[in-house]
């Protein structure tokens, strides 16, 4: 999955960008309307996050300029001014959501999973629903199902449970993990596998002391079994 | 005067009996038909005859009071108003500074332009007459009592007081009838202001104009082109400046059996056996007269009868005084046609035809205002006809040309050219009753 | 606010001026016909002056009259010398003391004029009413005149007399001798009317007194006989002012034309000037006066708006460091290790003073939102019962650190037309409040319920409460509880007039309930159920 982050501010971009690749999407930046459109052209992304107040090329007229090709590409707004949304919701130019700022980390989170989701449901990209231990893992959905409870799920997470799920009982080393969820050319850090499989244990273990579903592997990786 | 009639002029000299007789009205009293025939009523006709004498140099004529009433409504506009003031001016420079002259003008209002002033003070005057502009309604009577009013301010029995009123139109503001005008001009009269109306086209009112003057004893004339406004303007000149009588005034005493029928042409007072009749003025070397009809009684070939005594009072202005001039006339009965026709006085017998004919003359103008077009017609023609044999047996030149007038007349009464005819006509008709001389 | 200022300023200069100009119409008109009243009264002075010399011409005429009429005998031919001579007189005729006609006598010699006078008056003679005895005496010896025809004489006696005949009015003069003859003469009317117009101005008359006027001499059916005067009335205008004429013209009458615009303009003038300059005056200066108020108001208006204005960008420009601090923080508090509580602790305040900024930064745009009228809602489907959670866990540390407990009762999780924003708010500023005021409180307890289309959130905390005094005013802008609790205490004072504002956009109230203890802010939306 790849996003195309618009945003002026360059230490929001930034923000903006760690969070999705956190998430587990590619990122495209751009810090200006214009930028915006080429990278747009250039890499075709799955997601465009674009903040409305930028210096040459406004938001909107971004949103009017790829709607003329790309009619499905989800569009997530950003505005600093609430009475933007008006124009962003009234002017139809089929913009999927908005975040006001201030904005915190959960909230983008929430509404870019929920743009993708609607994405990928409607691009039905064919991920074929797997369970993991007592979960039920819904790909195009980003969540997993035990039993009632529904459980929110990065597009990172997906694939860290997608590949864990595949080898099971196999002890993946955190090299394959990083080469296969975070992609070659990230940097790879220890510390940001095992806080992400911290996170992620949160979430879908029922105990999360003591993990059912992704175990540790000391000196090695992580199991499924 | 080759008659037999007799003519007593006693001169009663009032005041200066040393003045010589050149200075004396002529009064001729005569007879048309001095001899009649015996033994039978019948009527003749009287003449008192009064021509004026002959003034010594120019000098010496009568000083003028006059008042120029010039209408200046909006009729007037264009080669009216020009000629009438240059009618005016030429007029003016015929006085001299015994003359007293002013300047009225009027339409709806009347304006005094030149306040009566010696006619020397020129340049006063004919800035006056320039200021003069057409425009406006027609207060005739206004301007006429206006202009008395001016003659008044130097009313003099010594001078020639007249109101000379130029109009081309019908008086609409104020008295507008010829009665009421007429009575103003019998009023001026016995104050000695005579008023000349001269009626200028076609518009206006001639029987108003003409009882005016005639009521005053004025003259009336009318003027159907505004090219010869200057030439009638200065032949009344003529006539005011050659003045050398007024306040005429002629009394026929009829003897008893000799009844006085009517005065023809003037007007005049009969009471009983008494006819009295004014004249404003005479002028000099001008003929005017008074014709009587009178009712002769039967009379015998033996016995003259005594027609008339007549008294005549005049104020001469050469002598400054009142004179008086009696006359007495007496038939003579024949009992030859032959002798009465041989005696007939052709000369009074052509004024007394002459006064007829235009007694009738007025009797068809008459006759046409009432739409009697065709009576008209016929006593016109009648008239002419009159007025030929008459001018046969007379040798008359004028009764043949009045005969002519006539028959020109009678062919002038379709509406077309009834309104200039009529005018035309009055004007004639004032001319032979009043004797004037233009 | 500004059409409202500029339509108390309208009213401020039209209102009196209003009054003062229908004070000031109504002082002109009475002015004007006063000057009017005045100026006719000039007029028909003018005409009682002329009417004056017209009186004298008529005792001329008598004058004049009485000498024709001393006749020295009763001679027919003496008295026609007479009419010869005289003027003023048409005819004169003398009557006996028996009341007949001696001269001219009916069936005598007489001249056609004679005639024509008999004919003329016979009406008067025929009537039986003898002009020359007055009427009252007439009255009283009728049986006597009928009886022994006595009549009063009086020598010396002398009258006018009019009648009609013919052309118009006619004229008798007539004087009685000592010896009972009347001897009268039917009057020159031509000649008399001829000499009042002769007396009268003529039309370029100067020494009029007025500078434009007509005056006309009318006859009994209105018909000018004479005028003067530079003004041409306008056909049909009635004059100004008309006056009879002294006997024996009363038939006839002087009609005073004058401009309209003249009679106001000849006196009036100066006043009506005065009135005109005195408003316009006063007119101008109210105005100025209001134009001063109103760029001195308009002034501070704009102040104020460009201090919203100023505030607005302010805010905003502050949204984007606070986006990047708390995203920062929060992207922080992921990397930073469970066990590091310290650490945690200070990016949770990090967190929530980030959201508190926030917060006042959302009440001070919506205030000014409020205040430009273009505040609005935007309701999406949404669940109550989430967003408070939201706004407790945003809240979460913060009263952890205070003690404070939060309690939740009832449920309002149906999905309903909501603005989240606005609820987060109201919500947010409520306990803010709580978090601000009720630093001893240990409960806060959300009460929460919802039906058909309402929902109703009673906040309360066991804290101070609010003072009875303050109920009232604690919604109202800017205000603060000014007692020792807020010292330090920082806010705008802006936080519930917002919300009850935002409450009320959404169909609903916020009120502050009175309870014995702590203070109870109960919250009703409406919030109609999402179809579907």
């Amino acid at each position: 999955m790849k996003i195309l982050v618009a945003e002026d501010d360059r230490l929001t971009r930034q923000g903006l960008i760690d969070i999705f690749q956190d998430e587990g999407y590619e990122t495209v930046a751009a810090a200006n309307g214009k930028e915006a459109l080429a990278r747009f052209a250039e890499a075709v992304p799955d997601v465009v996050c674009l903040d409305i107040m930028m210096p040459d090329i406004s938001g909107y007229d971004v949103c009017r300029e790829i709607r003329r090709t790309h009619d499905a590409v989800p569009i997530l707004f950003i505005s600093a001014k609430s009475e933007e949304i008006d124009k962003v919701l009234g002017l139809e130019m089929g913009a999927d959501d908005y975040i006001v700022k201030p904005f915190g980390v959960k909230e983008v989170i929430a509404r870019i999973r929920a743009v993708t989701r609607r994405h990928a449901r409607t691009q039905k990209f064919g991920e074929e629903p797997f369970t993991i231990g007592d979960l039920e893992v819904l790909p195009d959905e980003l969540r997993a199902l035990r039993d009632d409870d529904v459980i929110e799920l990065s597009v990172r997470d997906v694939s860290i449970l997608k590949l864990l799920a595949g080898n099971r009982g196999k002890v993946l080393d955190r090299d394959t993990i990083f080469n296969t969820c975070w992609g070659l050319d990230y940097m790879p850090n220890s510390r940001t596998l095992d806080q992400h499989i911290s996170q992620l244990r949160k979430r879908i273990e029922l105990d999360p002391k003591h993990p059912a579903i992704i175990t540790t592997v000391h000196n090695a990786g992580y199991r499924y079994e | 005067m080759k008659t037999a009639a007799t003519m007593i002029a006693t001169t009663l000299l009032t005041a200066l009996p040393l003045v010589g007789s050149a200075a004396q009205v002529k009064l001729d009293v005569s007879l048309a038909n001095p001899v009649l025939i015996a033994g039978k009523k019948q009527t003749t006709y009287l003449k008192v005859g009064l021509t004026g004498f002959e003034m010594e140099g120019k000098s010496k004529r009568t000083p003028a009071n006059i008042a120029i009433v010039i209408d200046r409504s909006g009729s007037m506009q264009g080669d009216k108003i020009k000629q009438a003031k240059e009618a005016a001016r030429v007029a003016i420079s015929r006085l001299n500074g015994n003359d007293i002259v002013s300047v009225v003008a009027y339409d709806d209002t009347v304006s005094v332009l030149v306040p009566a002033t010696k006619a020397s003070d020129r340049e006063a005057i004919l800035a006056g007459i320039d200021r003069i502009e057409a425009g406006g309604s027609t207060a005739l009577f206004a301007g006429v009592s206006k202009g008395a009013e001016e003659v008044r301010k130097f009313l003099t029995r010594d001078r020639v007081n007249r109101v000379i009123l130029l109009s081309d139109g019908l008086a609409n503001v104020g008295p507008d009838t010829p009665g009421a005008l007429g009575e103003l001009g019998s009023s001026l009269v016995k104050e000695g202001i005579s008023v000349t109306t001269l009626g200028l086209g076609l518009g206006f009112n001639e029987d108003l104009m003409s009882l005016l003057a005639q009521r005053s004893d004025g003259n009336h004339a009318f003027i159907e082109h505004s090219k010869d406004l200057v030439k009638i303007f200065n032949y009344e000149f003529g006539d005011v400046l050659s003045v050398v009588a007024q306040e005429v005034l002629v009394t026929i005493n009829c003897a008893e059996a000799v009844r006085p029928v009517k005065v023809l042409g003037r007007q005049a007072d009969i009471a009983g056996q008494n006819v009295v009749a004014s004249i404003n003025q005479l002028y000099s070397n001008q003929e005017k007269y008074l014709m009587l009809e009178v009712e002769i009684p039967e009379g015998s070939v033996k016995k003259p009868l005594d027609v008339a005594n007549v008294k005549v009072t005049y104020a001469n202005m050469s002598t400054k005084t009142t004179d008086t001039l009696t006359s007495a006339v007496a038939v003579r009965f024949t009992e030859s046609e032959e002798q009465v026709v041989q005696k007939r006085d052709k000369v009074v017998l052509e004024a007394a035809v002459m006064q007829v004919a235009t007694e009738r003359n007025i009797m068809a103008t008459q006759l046409r205002d009432e739409g009697k077009v065709e009576e008209a017609q016929k006593l016109l023609i009648f008239n002419a006809g009159y007025l030929q044999q008459q001018a046969g047996e007379l040798e008359s030149e004028q009764l043949d040309s009045y005969a002519g007038d006539n028959r020109d007349d009678s062919m002038n009464l379709d509406a077309s050219s009834w309104k200039a005819r009529r005018k035309s006509m009055r004007d004639v008709q004032y001319k032979n009753t009043t004797q004037r001389s233009y | 606010m500004k059409r409202r200022l500029v339509f108390i300023l309208g009213l401020i200069v039209l209102l009196p001026l209003t009054v003062l100009v229908g004070f000031g119409i109504a002082v002109a008109r009475q002015e004007k016909a006063r000057a009017q009243s005045r100026y006719e009264q000039v007029l028909v002075g003018r005409l009682s002056d002329i009417n004056s010399g017209i009186a004298k011409l008529v005792e001329v005429h008598q004058r004049e009259l009485l000498q024709i009429l001393e006749l020295p005998t009763f001679e027919p031919d003496r008295i026609r010398a007479q009419v010869r001579t005289s003027r003023l007189a048409r005819q004169l005729f003398v009557i006996a003391p028996t009341g007949d006609l001696l001269h001219p006598q009916k069936g005598g010699v007489l001249t056609a004029e004679e005639r024509a006078f008999l004919e003329r008056t016979e009406s008067l003679w025929e009537s039986g009413e003898s002009f020359w005895i007055p009427e009252e005496i007439a009255a009283t010896s009728k049986k006597r005149a009928i009886k022994g025809r006595k009549r009063v004489i009086r020598a010396n006696d002398s009258g006018w007399h009019t009648w009609f005949w013919g052309e118009g009015l006619r004229l008798i003069f007539w004087v009685r001798r000592p010896t009972g003859h009347i001897v009268g003469a039917e009057v020159e009317r031509a000649a008399m009317m001829s000499d009042v117009i002769a007396q009268l101005p003529v039309a370029d008359y100067t020494r009029t007194p007025l500078p434009k006027g007509r005056i006309v001499l009318v006859d009994a059916q209105s018909r000018p006989l004479y005028q003067w005067g530079a003004f041409q009335p306008a056909k049909g205008t009635l004059p100004t002012v008309a006056q009879n004429l002294p006997a024996p013209f009363t038939a006839w009458s002087l009609h005073y034309f004058v401009p309209a615009n003249g009679i106001g303009a000849a006196l009036g003038r100066s006043a009506i000037f005065n009135i005109v300059t005195g408003l316009s005056a006063l007119a101008l200066s109210l105005i100025a006066l209001a134009t001063y108020f109103y760029r001195e108001s308009s002034r501070d208006m704009h102040e104020a708006s460009r201090r919203v204005t100023f505030v607005n960008q302010v805010s905003h420009e502050l949204k984007t460091p606070l986006t990047n601090i708390r995203m920062y923080a929060e992207l922080l508090e992921q990397r930073i290790s469970e066990e590091d509580k310290r650490c945690r602790s200070y990016i949770d305040v990090l967190v929530a003073e980030t959201q508190r900024l926030s917060r006042l930064i959302t009440n001070v745009l919506t205030f000014a939102t409020q205040r430009r009228g273009n505040l609005k809602l935007h309701p999406k489907t949404a669940c109550v019962d989430s967003v408070i959670a939201n706004v407790i866990a945003s809240f979460d540390p913060a009263l952890r650190a205070m003690g404070i407990e939060v309690v939740l009762e009832g449920k309002a999780d149906r999905p309903v037309a909501l603005d989240v924003d606005a609820l987060e708010q109201i919500l947010g500023n409520i306990i803010s409040n709580v978090e601000k005021y009720a630093t001893q409180a240990t409960t806060l307890r959300l009460h929460r319920e919802q039906h058909a289309g309402t929902t109703v959130v009673t906040v309360s905390d066991d804290g101070p409460g609010v003072p009875a005094a303050q109920r009232d005013t604690i919604f109202r802008p800017f205000v603060r509880l000014s007692n020792k609790l807020t010292d330090g205490v920082s806010g705008t004072g802006i936080g519930l007039t917002i919300s009850r504002r935002l409450a009320m956009l959404h169909g609903g109230t916020l009120s502050l309930v009175p309870t014995a203890s702590g203070a109870t802010f109960k919250l009703t939306l409406k919030t109609p159920e999402a179809n579907a």
